[in-house]
């Protein structure tokens, strides 16, 4: 039977290739196309970076290390709250749940099978970062080919613990959802939230605090080089890192290798008992906010609402999304994981105000809040037209599908824009960056959340799956990967564009000269620009889409 | 020595949180009978159906499947159910033929065994034609001839069936209510949840009416029209369910 499920599952993926006419081709070709170039450019950029580092003298090396050392941390929280944020859905709500368990087939292979799926849904938006990061390491480092394949394998293990352990929090919390009202659980969440920062604050005092500003360039190097190098060294991240730089250093990484081996015990360990579980927890799951009183709700009745159609299309979807548990509940799951990076971000000691460590650091800081923005709108932005369904015929034959377009349009924008606002601010606000960039920061965020919002409702227009319910499925599919690659494209571009005058800005501050802004304002216009452009050719192409389908 | 086939419920409670969407209910049928559940909407008859495939927790009472507990996962008990739901899954990127294949080997059938059925059941339900064009190409109702082929192919004892002659046409729904007077000739049980009184007059031998939660009649038809002194389904179906709407 695990032979007819694999084989079933290399069916699908196969179908979903398949060429039958010169369409097909092309749109296979642009694909491959796409996602080729895209892993190529990511490789280059690293590439790039690495290199300019490793080729500063002594701190090079050092200073790779601990870029990849956060990317690496980041990465594994990313794969652990996207298996959050994808098993939902993919082990208790897949309609095709419902025909396996009434089959004969072993949960063993359920499990399996779903597992599989999950480790693919959470995993695709990291991973194709991650493989090109690991390949330009070994690169910028000339290592054999036989060591980056190892270190891909690595990885493949770090997706297989965390996404486990994900899968492992959701089993514990879907009781926690069917017990509790949304209101209990939203106040908890936020208490914790608050204390644990209070706490960190008062007891834990990173040493960041301790250090001096303005400190010269060699002062700096040596405080770094005399601390404790990484705060997240025993997270399975942390391990396969240093089993890489072991390598590049021509060490033995046994002990890590130990390390490792006991995370994948556990891990097995994990999975038995969740197996043992998993009929039990899926046939008692009922996630369904009930209205107890069943008393009549009068939002859409309101006055307001009623007379402004933008208001009543986006009410609607709020009301829905709050319906949903599985949905703000997985939203709530990633605020607190959230939580964990900015903590991560205060006790790196990384961050030390001279120009140089300033520039990279609030660039990378920049480049990871948009890349956040960016995975989040594939998952929670791009799947919300094809979700209505069925239902969009209705929604088409009764108001205009451009005030439809631009009710989502706007909702997304807003919630993307907060999310963002909220990661930059705070983060700067940790970092202590300059005030100037914190408005440049507040500035650039503005115009990505409304790039992003187009790319992927736009894509969601255009490439819908009207068919499937499961929204991580949706976002992992042919639509959801080309919206995913065209965001990190454009943000990538955008930031790109930024790069010189914000190195330059920081370079003239360092040592005392007055900057103009001039600089900045022609390249902010030159990026405006560019979203527009996306804007107009994603909404024309959207809209157009948008008429032609008939469910 | 003849299998001995039997599905008893004993005093069946589900509750959905504080809802309490079945309420204590209990039944016994054997081989041989084809059970008509009936029940306006909401009543709990898919709530049932789903408790009694081992689908849904229920809070209290037991359910045995020739003998054996349903509560325990066991590959014999499943593969005694043939269980077609009130919203069929059919995995749209495989054909129709591929489908009932994959289905076949879940219930641990041979190759060749599994070929003939098909081909014995295309011809049966016409689905001959079309058996190789993926699913998302089909009308509701070939779909639902190939779902309900997927339920008798592997020749289960019970058939737990949810609606089953929603969108068939009169042809294939005669074609249907002859296979199921068929098989319930062959020692097997039949429980068909089914809003098509028409159906349940026709084939069953017992009717079960529920309503609100609750089984309020059991037993034959014969027995139910003598006692309320009506002719017809529709009509007794109208008088004992009055109350609630
Ligand atoms: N997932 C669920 N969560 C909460 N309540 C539910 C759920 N599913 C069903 N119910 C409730 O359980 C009761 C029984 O529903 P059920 O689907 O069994 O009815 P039914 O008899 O099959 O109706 P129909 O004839 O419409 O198919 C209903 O009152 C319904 O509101
Ligand atoms: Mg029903």
């Amino acid at each position: 039977m695990v032979y007819e499920i694999l084989l079933l599952k290399a069916k699908f993926i196969a179908r979903s290739f398949a060429i039958r006419n010169f369409k097909d081709f092309i749109r296979l070709i642009t694909f491959l196309f796409v996602i080729l170039s895209f892993l190529l450019g990511i490789y280059f950029v690293f590439f790039k970076i690495f290199n300019y580092l490793v080729c500063l003298e002594d701190i090079g090396k050092g200073f790779v290390y601990r870029i990849s050392s956060i990317l690496f941390t980041t990465i594994f929280f990313l794969l652990f709250t996207s298996s959050i944020i994808t098993s939902i859905s993919t082990f208790f709500k897949t309609p095709e749940l419902e025909f396996l368990f009434s089959t004969p087939m072993k949960i063993e292979l359920i499990f399996l099978s779903k597992f599989i799926d999950n480790g693919f849904f959470s995993s695709w938006a990291t991973s194709i970062i991650s493989f090109p990061l690991i390949f330009s390491l070994g690169k910028v480092f000339q290592m054999e080919n036989i060591f980056i394949i190892k270190w891909i394998a690595l990885f493949i293990l770090m997706i297989f613990i965390s996404t486990s352990i994900g899968v492992l929090i959701i089993f514990l919390l879907s009781d926690l959802f069917k017990k509790f009202s949304l209101t209990f659980i939203v106040t908890i969440i936020f208490v914790i939230i608050i204390f644990s920062f209070i706490f960190f604050i008062i007891f834990v005092k990173p040493e960041i605090f301790y250090l001096p500003q303005n400190l010269s360039m060699d002062e700096v190097n040596r405080y770094l080089s005399s601390l404790e190098i990484e705060q997240f060294k025993y997270l399975p991240s942390g391990i396969i890192l240093q089993i890489i730089f072991n390598d590049i250093n021509a060490k033995s990484s046994n002990k890590n290798y130990f390390l490792l081996s006991i995370y994948i015990i556990f891990v097995l360990v994990i999975l038995m008992f969740l197996i043992s579980i998993y009929r039990k927890k899926y046939i008692g799951f009922n996630l369904v906010e009930r209205n107890v009183k069943n008393k009549r709700n009068k939002i859409f009745e309101n006055k307001i609402v009623l007379k402004n159609l933008y208001l009543f299309l986006i009410t609607k979807d709020v009301i829905i999304f709050l319906r949903d548990p599985s949905q703000w509940g997985q939203s709530l799951i990633f605020i607190i994981l959230l939580g964990i990076y900015f903590l991560s971000i205060i006790r790196s000691p990384i961050y030390v105000k001279t120009s140089f460590y300033t520039y990279i650091l609030s660039f990378a800081n920049f480049g990871f809040a948009s890349y956040i923005m960016a995975t989040l709108s594939v998952r929670f932005i791009y799947p919300l037209i094809s979700l209505e369904g069925k239902t969009f015929s209705i929604i088409r034959n009764s108001i205009s599908v451009e005030k439809y377009f631009k009710s989502k349009l706007i909702f997304n924008f807003l919630m993307i824009f907060i999310l963002g606002e909220f990661l930059i601010v705070l983060t700067n606000i940790f970092l202590k960056i300059d005030p100037f960039i914190v408005l440049l920061s507040t500035i650039i965020t503005f115009i990505f959340s409304f790039g992003i919002t187009i790319i992927n409702t736009g894509f969601g227009a255009i490439l819908p799956d009207f068919n499937e319910k499961n929204p991580s499925k949706i976002a992992s599919g042919f639509g959801g990967i080309v919206s995913a690659i065209s965001s990190l494209v454009y943000v990538g571009i955008s930031l790109s564009i930024l790069s010189s005058p914000v190195k330059e800005y920081f370079e003239k501050s360092f040592k005392g000269i007055s900057v103009s802004i001039t600089n900045f304002i022609y390249h902010l216009i030159v990026i405006i620009i560019f979203t527009l452009l996306i804007y107009v050719l994603l909404y024309i192409l959207a809209i157009k889409r948008l008429k032609t389908y008939n469910l | 020595m003849e299998k001995n086939v039997s599905l008893k419920i004993k005093n069946l409670v589900k509750m959905y949180g504080k809802k309490v969407a079945v309420n204590d209910i209990s039944l016994e049928l054997k081989g041989g009978d084809i059970f008509g559940f009936i029940g306006p909407n909401g009543a709990g008859k898919t709530t049932t159906i789903k408790c009694i495939a081992g689908l849904l927790d229920f809070e209290k009472g037991s359910i045995s499947i020739n003998g054996m507990d349903n509560k325990k996962f066991d590959v014999n008990l499943k593969r005694s159910f043939g269980y077609i739901p009130d919203t069929p899954y059919l995995y749209d990127k495989l054909t129709g033929r591929e489908f009932l294949f994959f289905v076949g080997r879940l219930y641990g059938m041979e190759k060749e065994e599994i070929e003939k059925r098909i081909d014995e059941f295309s011809k049966k339900l016409e689905f001959k034609d079309y058996m190789d064009l993926k699913t998302e190409e089909y009308s509701h109702g070939m779909k639902q001839r190939i779902i309900i082929t997927s339920c008798f192919l592997h020749s289960p004892d019970i058939f737990l069936i949810d609606e089953p002659l929603v969108g068939l046409d009169p042809k294939s729904s005669r074609i249907v209510k002859d296979l199921f007077k068929e098989f319930s000739k062959t020692n097997r049980i039949l429980f068909i949840s089914t809003h098509t009184l028409s159906l349940a007059e026709e084939i069953c031998n017992k009717i079960g009416i529920m309503d609100k939660g609750k089984l309020v009649y059991f037993g034959s038809i014969e027995n139910l029209k003598e006692n309320l002194k009506k002719s017809n389904l529709e009509e007794l179906f109208l008088e004992i369910t009055k109350d609630g709407l």
